[in-house]
């Protein structure tokens, strides 16, 4: 057989034969292997964009939450009777306690305004969700079983872990909050949760170690400026940090280098914001209530006959003050009627004194805003998809330095689960328990949530595993995804670009006819004529390999032109403390896959030329050398 | 091998014979073809070599739609080595067919054919290329050079086949192109030359692996009068300083006189 060498010069002939057809076939397939090769360029540069930006944070780390939840419900019809007798056995001694103590004490006391212990569900009778003897009894019920938390130490104990965070919430805090604006506090408008948008720090907020949190706090020389040390520490969504510093929202048509400029000022400054909430117990606010309600009736209903208490709102809206006497006309038999009233409800727990707290909160981190899922169809939330470094929670206040508050003491009314006694309905975070479990590397991580978690993400028993704020697992998984799916796309292309190139190669072949018949009367074998069109298919794919790969490269290069502006500001906002250098580049290289790829298409050359090759083998030379003349 | 003939000769015994017996004269032609005698003009004695092509009785027909044409009916020939012999015939005698057979391009349906002390009918394919490669050199009517290679590259190529170094390779090529004229062509596309140049080159390709035949088909078929002699004068200077047997296919009956002999064909049979 010839030599390679010289079967590839007589191949290179061969390119410059019908050189608009050879252009357009390279140029299509081209554009079909350049479309993957711009995939690939994405997938990693996107991995690798991710990576960067998530550096020490939690996306650095491997934790994962471990939920427990009582999976025995209140008012399941299958708790035991014996809860449902002690709930009405309760009942009926709090009403004999109560109709004893009133008439002792000589106060009006109805029973028809306790709530039943039981309601009837068709033939059955289950506890009233919101009968506190219902409650009562079923607290007493759980104390029996092993608590959220012994379940949870007993499927995270199995694991070596490296750290177990706990995770606090304000959910069984009494009473009510309400943001004191710039304006000071809205006496009128109710709290309402929004419909989008972040919520303010009025409608709760989680504790969480500063080891889970760090990456999200200000850096200690800003911290070191704040001198009110008696506020309270907190980690808030960056855009409330914005309002809080009197700045406007920027336009969506704002440019990537000011939403940029935007973001740094917010970081650099954030240390000096503040919010400012008035807390009220239930006495406070009803005392409130009653100074809207009577200020109203007095201007709407001309017959109406104003109480002999009454209250007034405070003069000053920022203070959180107490509602004010407005008028005391009672005589001195009233009074001390109330008074045995009040007595009375203290004996049975009610909260009788007005309390009312101003909380300060001064920012000492910045969360990502928190994961809405309407942000799937922009960038933002695609990125955010892939960090994952969302807290799901947007407001946290980290829990050491809380505990390190001098004034730590005056503010248990806002602790996790302090209330949770004196609440009158039951509490439901008393039936789960979260931990926040770090594990030493990702194969741990991986075994915990594998083992202990579920394919759906609430498993049956009542626990609930997930990975938490780590994107190490989720790139793998993204990599290995990307690779099944970008496999199916090559599958097809190179399906397509067998039948271009088999068209192509066919057609030179068959162009070629005389000249093999002349070669072959020269004294080339048929082995020599299969070499030399090996080495012209070799070319040929070379080159549309070459081509695909400058296509591709070309294209994510635009492609990064126009959407990494918009990334990067993303990424920035997610990553609020990446170096502010950082740039997210949807450019990456991922060798295996782009080797891959361009074998493909050298395999996809080959497999174009078998059947016309093996058809152009068995032609007669002299039929073709007379055909040609 | 038949005896030279006259053809003057022979038309004056066919009239003597029709004159006396028409239906007898026919049949003294129908005598004639069918012993397919080798009935040649001979310009030249037979040479003292051995004989280097040896067809017997060589038969090949094709079909062509329905119908079959005998494109050689038992056609029997002797090549001594060093000849140069003239093929001749009208269009659709045979005469490419034969030339095609003795190439080894094609196999005979019938008959034994001989090249060089080998039976060529009975070669593989590899060694039927190896055979065209180094025993046998053809020369086209349209050169059919490669068109995108350099002259050098063009002649090279069946040296490229043939696996030849490729210092020596390059000797030969540099050494046959001198001889052919077209040493300062080397470096020239076949565009460039002009139809006698190319014709050349191709002889010259056609030389490269040292063949022991030269077969050429219709080789001034393409070209003026002028370029056309110089041809055959080269055919004539390979022949005598190489030593090698040329058999030419033409119908111009100036190049078939300046052979040592003419093999005239008609409907696939020697007359």
């Amino acid at each position: 057989m010839m030599r390679l060498s010289d079967a590839t010069i007589v191949a290179i002939t061969k390119l410059r034969t019908r050189r608009l057809r050879t252009l357009v076939t390279v140029f299509v397939a081209s554009i079909l292997f350049g479309a993957m090769f711009t995939a690939v360029f994405m997938t990693q540069g996107i991995i690798d964009s991710t990576l960067k930006f998530s550096k020490g944070t939690l996306a650095d780390r491997y934790f994962a939450t471990a939920t427990y939840q009582n999976q025995i419900n209140m008012t399941d019809e299958s708790l035991p009777i014996s809860v449902i007798d002690r709930a009405k056995a309760l009942f009926k001694k709090d009403i004999t306690d109560k109709q004893a103590a009133a008439k002792r004490l000589g106060v009006d006391y109805d029973s028809s305004i306790e709530t039943e212990p039981t309601v009837k569900l068709f033939d059955s009778e289950i506890l009233n969700g919101s009968s506190p003897y219902a409650a009562q009894a079923f607290k007493e019920y759980l104390a029996d079983l092993p608590t959220p938390q012994q379940e949870l130490d007993k499927i995270v104990g199995k694991y070596v872990s490296k750290n177990i965070y706990e995770v606090g919430t304000t959910e069984s805090i009494m009473g009510r909050m309400k943001m004191i604006g710039s304006v000071g506090e809205n006496f009128t408008e109710a709290a309402n949760y929004p419909s989008n948008g972040t919520v303010d720090v009025n409608f709760g907020w989680s504790y969480m170690d500063e080891g889970v949190v760090s990456s999200f706090m200000l850096p200690e020389s800003q911290l070191s400026r704040q001198k009110n040390t008696e506020a309270i520490p907190i980690i808030a969504p960056i855009s409330k940090v914005e309002a809080a510093l009197g700045l406007k929202k920027l336009s969506n048509n704002t440019s990537a280098n000011d939403k940029l400029e935007r973001l740094k000022y917010i970081r650099d400054n954030a240390d000096k914001a503040t919010f400012s909430v008035c807390y009220r117990n239930s006495v406070s606010s009803s005392q409130i209530q009653s100074a809207i309600d009577n200020a109203k009736a007095l201007k709407n209903n001309k017959n109406y006959i104003e109480p002999a208490l009454t209250y007034a709102l405070p003069i000053d809206a920022n203070a959180c003050a107490p509602a004010t006497v407005k008028r005391d006309i009672r005589t001195a038999d009233e009074k001390k009627q109330d008074a045995k009233q009040i007595e009375f409800n203290q004996m049975f727990g009610q909260e009788t004194e007005p309390f009312q707290k101003k909380l300060i909160f001064r920012v000492v981190g910045l969360s990502p805003e928190g994961f809405n899922a309407g942000n799937m169809s922009n960038i933002g939330g695609l990125i955010l998809n892939i960090t994952s470094t969302n807290l799901m929670s947007s407001w946290i206040v980290p829990q050491k330095l809380f505990d390190a508050m001098p004034n730590n003491a005056d503010l248990n009314f806002i602790k996790p689960g302090y209330n949770s006694d004196k609440l009158d309905y039951f509490d439901y975070s008393q039936m789960y328990k979260s931990e926040i479990v770090e594990f030493g590397g990702i194969d741990e991580l991986k075994n915990f949530v594998v083992k202990e978690g579920c394919d759906n993400f609430y498993c049956d028993g009542g626990k609930t595993i997930y990975y938490f704020g780590n994107n190490s697992v989720l790139i793998g998984e993204i990599k290995d995804q990307a690779a099944k799916y970008l496999g199916y796309a090559a599958l097809v292309i190179t399906v397509i670009a067998v039948i271009i190139l088999m068209s192509m190669i066919g057609r030179v072949i068959s162009d070629s006819r005389r000249e093999t018949a002349v070669f072959r009367a020269i004294g080339a074998r048929r082995s020599d004529i299969r070499l030399i069109y090996f080495s012209y298919t070799l070319m040929l794919s070379i080159i549309v390999a070459i081509v695909s790969l400058g296509i591709g490269y070309a294209a994510i290069q635009w492609i990064d032109s126009i959407i990494s502006p918009d990334a990067t500001v993303q990424s920035h906002l997610i990553n609020i403390f990446a170096d502010d250098n950082l740039k997210f580049s949807f450019v990456g290289f991922w060798w295996q896959a782009l080797a891959s790829i361009a074998v493909l298409v050298i395999v996809g050359g080959f497999v174009g030329m078998i059947l016309p090759l093996s058809r152009n083998s068995v032609r007669n030379p002299i039929r073709d050398m007379r055909d040609d003349t | 091998m038949g005896e030279p003939w006259d053809i003057d000769q022979e038309v004056k015994k066919f009239l003597e014979i029709f004159d006396n017996d028409p239906i007898e004269a026919v049949k003294a032609i129908e005598s004639f073809k069918s012993n397919q005698a080798t009935v040649q003009s001979r310009t030249k004695p037979a040479p003292d070599t051995p004989v280097i092509i040896s067809l017997d009785s060589v038969k090949k027909s094709y079909r062509i739609g329905r119908q079959r044409i005998n494109a050689l009916d038992g056609v029997s020939f002797e090549i001594h080595q060093g000849e140069l012999i003239a093929i001749t015939g009208a269009s659709g005698s045979g005469k490419s067919t034969l030339l095609q057979i003795i190439g080894g391009l094609d196999k005979p349906d019938a008959g034994i054919i001989e090249v060089d002390g080998v039976d060529i009918s009975k070669l593989s394919d590899g060694k039927i290329s190896k055979f065209r490669n180094q025993t046998i050199g053809f020369v086209f009517q349209f050169f059919y050079l490669q068109p995108f290679l350099r002259l050098k590259t063009n002649l090279a190529v069946p040296g490229m086949f043939a696996r030849t170094k490729r210092k020596q390779l390059k000797q030969d090529v540099a050494g046959l192109a001198k001889s052919v004229g077209l040493d300062e062509r080397l470096n020239h596309l076949p565009r460039e030359l002009s139809g006698g140049q190319m014709q050349r080159a191709a002889i010259a390709r056609a030389l490269i692996n040292r063949p022991k035949i030269i077969l050429a088909d219709e080789p001034t078929g393409n070209l003026d009068s002028a370029n056309g002699e110089a041809i055959i004068e080269l055919f004539e200077k390979i022949r005598s300083d190489y030593g090698t047997t040329v058999v030419i296919v033409t119908h111009d009956a100036k190049i078939a006189s300046k052979a040592d002999r003419e093999i005239h064909l008609r409907d696939g049979q020697i007359i």
